[in-house]
């Protein structure tokens, strides 16, 4: 068990890792939103691992917390990032190539 | 070869299961393209992964209290990620993060074209 136990940290790690690499790069907010979620989930993961390791249900409620804040937090941030034009998009056209965010939002 | 033991077992695997599946998320979240492609990558370890190892977690622990708080988790979790998934996936289109030309359908757009639609949907 303790084997199993280190080999999912040494993952769950190195994913964490990974995400971490996509959130600094973005390239844009959105990207930066997904993987922020993500790495919740890892975390998620990782309480779980602890909690298998230890035998103890204390981090249950933990969880539970961080499932239901993840959602919250990413679907406020990601409305407050969605731009809701009143036209639909009519000039698609004119900008064949994909558009970033508006200036107010570009990192770096 | 008792119950516990094969619980314990079936624990490990479903544990190493979604930890494998975490990491593969990571991997499709920084490798693939564009935000939708990453967004589909992302989606797989919020609820297959999780799932696998709150299974493992419950088949580990063994007690009823475990067991009715993790099925309450998955199912929030099964609620709440498609609503965050299509949020991000809509903003994406209205911010134009999306390359229209690696779209094989995009019905969205006919339907915004028309000059009746409700550009509030």
């Amino acid at each position: 068990m303790t084997v199993v136990l280190g080999i999912s940290l040494a993952m769950l790690g190195v994913a964490a890792a990974l995400v971490l690499v996509r959130l600094f790069k973005g390239p844009s907010n959105l990207d930066r939103i997904v993987a922020a979620e993500i790495l919740l989930v890892i975390v998620i993961a990782g309480v779980a691992l602890e909690s298998a390791r230890q035998h103890t249900t204390t981090y249950l409620p933990l969880l539970m917390i961080l499932g239901l804040v993840g959602f919250v937090g990413g679907v406020a941030v990601t409305r407050f990032l969605s731009r809701d034009s009143d036209e639909p998009d009519a000039d698609v056209a004119d900008h064949p190539e994909p558009r970033q965010q508006p200036e107010a939002w570009e990192q770096s | 070869m008792t119950w516990t033991s094969v619980l314990d077992v079936a624990g490990a695997v479903c544990l190493l299961l979604g930890s494998f599946l975490c990491l593969a998320g990571a991997v499709g979240l920084v490798r693939f393209p564009d935000t939708l492609s990453r967004l589909h990558a992302a989606t797989k370890p919020q609820t297959l992964g999780l799932i696998l190892i709150l299974t493992g977690l419950a088949s580990t622990l063994r007690t009823w209290a475990t067991l009715t708080t993790l099925v309450l988790l998955a199912a929030t979790q099964f609620f709440t990620s498609p609503v965050s998934a299509h949020l991000v996936g809509r903003a994406a289109y209205r911010n134009r993060c999306v390359d229209a030309d690696t779209l094989e359908v995009d019905e969205l757009s006919e339907a915004l074209d028309r000059p009746d639609s409700d550009p509030s949907t």
